[in-house]
């Protein structure tokens, strides 16, 4: 695979991605992983703004990682960063919300105070009232909702009672889920009431980006937008040692299985679109290198072996941009 | 999930050559040997089972590109819907296939129970949770306290122990049946806390290398008392072990032989595993790199016998594998209209026919299902500008050595 294959204007690819992705296929529940290749700053910075634009425009909720501060390749890394972008909070008040309307037929209109203060101003109902209909409706519908890890669905029920008012807690518990989603140095034993002993690991970090994926969609989100820079892969650590992360050899191909994991959930992510940022080096077939050809099973999955078309197919895994 | 959400999840997973159920399903499988030969073993698990014997598993072999992960991913829906636990373990640098615990954990975190998602061990646990007084725990229980179960006594005692958990060890006696290592200490203060330390007497750990065999027994014996009728296990990418040292190669053959169910002296009851290799393994590396003469004295000459006659084992089930059978004209042709169709429900169009012409044998059915699709798509999309798109030689597997594979950079 070389950087000489054909190449696609960026504008009629976002275009292409916003009407065949994100307006369409990623709204509906579909997940995608493209690999652009950009060698133009300029280009790249575009792409990237315009994806930002558009998605947050759709509601997706858009999340940044950074081969440079993020070490891509720890799974868990990854998920503590794009954890860090989330707005856990809204995402809790929306479900809660949700179960609230649909155990007590009230719909909570916007305004000041919490939910629970809300549902009180606006229809009369005792907070009493408001903590028996979530306790039942968040034992069903987010305990139960097998589209969950355990650990993942313990960690929303703090932060969806919190957010509704009605237990008036100080939030104490809110921030230790958060902390924890976060990856933020903490005691287990602040978690371990809500039935969560282990922190986020390699393990299952994969398992906590499924439920996340699926619990953006639960609080109304079309999806998760996933906007990765893995340019800083392909360079060998200098000495002395710049500015960020590098990446030795063995963490380089860590990395890469880390994107050949993404890639393989398709049929188990829900809604999430990755567009990875790259340079040419990263073609490099050569497998001693440090480019796609390291890597056999990532090289397989978006490089273009096997056909050689003449001309660029929008839709491909992995696409070379041009302005 | 709509159907066309369906069917444009399975043309990108096409585009990435990344099996999908919803890929599979349209794609079929075009492996009658391998699917008889699947099916009949399904068919015998019970019954080995209640031997305390292994259903032998079997090897594939084909040429990248030539749908093994395909196949894997046919093979693992067919297990899910005859009730099986399944887990595709790809081998990979953080699933070395020489490691047996690294094996195990990836097997346990990958498991899907069928009609369920989440994590397997979880879910299991809350289906036993209802099934306590059911005979299926009663069975896992007797076998895990008698004696000539070979298990080490904390099994059993961890069983116990679940049955009513202090606060805050049920989540560790998961992580145990998971894999991971627990103290002795700790098994015996939980014991102490609920008044069974006279019931159970809980001995030094045996060393990693005889309590791993242990887990998978136990874990699979867990899954046939949670009511699933065994444990299927699929392993992708072996050839990847290819570029191990020698010695790496030789534990891993030997483990492959081990998960295989080839070993007499160490069954894995109720797990039936198939293993996906390329088929120029055994030329590039049993011969030219005479792994068959040299792997298995390389353990021997450590004085691991019995792993040295496993590693024969593995090294001869992966020169008698079954290979894929290459498409004919007219299987081409069918998955041809298949995508065809799916490509046209997925985007609301008429997809032109594409002639298959004579079967080139160099080229894999991924490179023809990835040429027919980017043909559709360029149809599709880019309309007005005239294109061509052809099949070429697909890259040859690499097996050159790579330390790197090996070292852990967490």
């Amino acid at each position: 695979m070389s950087g000489n294959g054909p190449r696609l204007s960026a504008d009629f690819w976002l275009e292409i991605m916003e009407r065949q992705y994100l307006h369409s296929y990623v709204h509906d529940g579909g997940t995608s992983l493209k690999a652009t290749i950009i060698d133009d700053d300029g280009t790249r910075t575009h792409v990237w703004n315009r994806l930002k634009a558009l998605t947050v425009a759709s509601e997706y909720a858009v999340v940044e990682v950074d081969s440079v501060s993020t070490k891509v390749h720890l799974m868990q890394s990854v998920f503590h960063t794009i954890a860090e972008q989330v707005p856990w909070e809204s995402l809790a008040e929306h479900v809660a919300r949700k179960v609230i309307s649909e155990e007590t037929g009230f719909e909570a209109q916007p305004g000041h105070g919490t939910l629970a203060e809300r549902m009180a101003t606006q229809y009369g109902l005792d907070v009493r009232d408001v903590k028996q209909a979530l306790t039942k409706g968040l034992r069903s519908k987010v305990l139960r909702d097998a589209g969950m890890a355990r650990d993942f669905r313990y960690g929303m029920l703090p932060l969806c009672r919190d957010a509704s008012g009605a237990w008036g807690s100080t939030g104490e518990d809110s921030e230790a889920i958060h902390a924890w989603l976060r990856g933020e140095p903490m005691r287990l034993a602040s978690i371990k009431s809500f039935g969560i002993f282990a922190r986020i690991s390699r393990a299952n970090a994969m398992l906590m980006l499924e439920s996340l994926a699926h619990w953006l969609r639960e609080a109304g989100h079309p999806g998760l937008v996933l906007l990765f820079d893995i340019r800083r892969l392909v360079e060998p650590p200098p000495r002395p040692r710049g500015e960020g992360h590098y990446y030795t050899r063995a963490a380089l191909l860590d990395a890469y299985e880390v994107m050949r994991q993404i890639i393989d959930a398709t049929d188990r992510l829900e809604g999430v679109f990755t567009t990875v940022f790259a340079n040419t080096a990263f073609l490099d077939p050569d497998s001693g290198g440090r480019g796609i050809g390291a890597y056999q099973a990532l090289n397989y999955r978006l490089s273009d072996a096997g056909i050689s078309a003449s001309v660029a197919n929008p839709l491909a895994s992995l696409v070379r941009l041009e302005r | 999930m709509t159907a066309t959400l369906d069917e444009r999840r399975a043309l990108e997973a096409l585009r990435s050559g990344v099996p999908s159920a919803a890929a599979i399903r349209t794609v079929g499988c075009e492996q009658p040997s391998i699917e008889a030969r699947f099916r009949a073993g399904l068919g015998a698990i019970a019954e080995r089972s209640l031997l305390s014997r292994q259903e032998a598993g079997l090897v594939v072999r084909g040429d990248f590109g030539s749908g093994k992960s395909h196949l894997l991913g046919y093979l693992a829906q067919l297990a899910l819907e005859e009730g099986f636990v399944c887990s595709k373990v790809v081998i990979s640098k953080e699933t070395p296939l020489n490691d047996a615990g690294k094996v195990f954990r990836a097997a346990m975190e990958a498991a899907e129970l069928p009609g369920v998602r989440g994590v397997a061990l979880e879910e299991v646990d809350t289906q036993l949770q209802q099934r306590k007084d059911g005979a299926g725990y009663a069975g896992l229980y007797e076998w895990a306290v008698e004696e000539n179960s070979g298990l080490w006594p904390g099994f059993p005692a961890s069983l116990k122990i679940w049955e009513n958990p202090p606060d805050d060890v049920e989540r560790s006696i998961l992580d145990f049946w998971g894999g991971q290592p627990v103290t002795v200490a700790k098994l015996r203060g939980w014991l102490q806390r609920r008044n069974l330390q006279s019931a159970f007497s809980v001995p030094a750990r045996p060393k990693a290398g005889e309590l791993q065999p242990q887990h998978a027994q136990f874990a699979s014996r867990l899954f046939q008392a949670a009511g699933y009728r065994g444990w299927v296990i699929l392993l992708d990418e072996v050839e990847l072990i290819g570029r191990y040292s020698r010695l790496q190669r030789a534990r891993s053959y030997s483990e492959l032989g081990r998960w295989l169910g080839l070993s007499p002296s160490a069954p894995i009851p109720g797990v039936f595993t198939i293993a996906a290799i390329t088929d120029d393994f055994s030329t590039r590396i049993l011969d030219e790199v005479q792994d068959r003469e040299l792997a298995a004295d390389l353990l021997r000459e450590r004085g691991e016998d019995a792993a040295g006659a496993r590693a024969e084992l593995g090294m001869r089930a992966i020169d008698n594998g079954i290979s894929l059978r290459m498409p004919g004209k007219d299987t081409l042709k069918a998955i041809h209209d298949r995508l065809r169709d799916l490509h046209g429900r997925a985007y609301g169009w008429e997809p032109h026919a594409i002639e298959v012409g004579s079967v080139d044998l160099t080229a894999r059915m991924r490179s023809y299902v990835r040429r027919w699709v980017t043909e559709w798509d360029l149809a599709r999309f880019r309309p007005d500008e005239a294109h061509t798109v052809a099949a070429v030689e697909l890259p040859a597997t690499n097996f050159s050595e790579d330390d790197d594979l090996a070292a852990d950079s967490s």
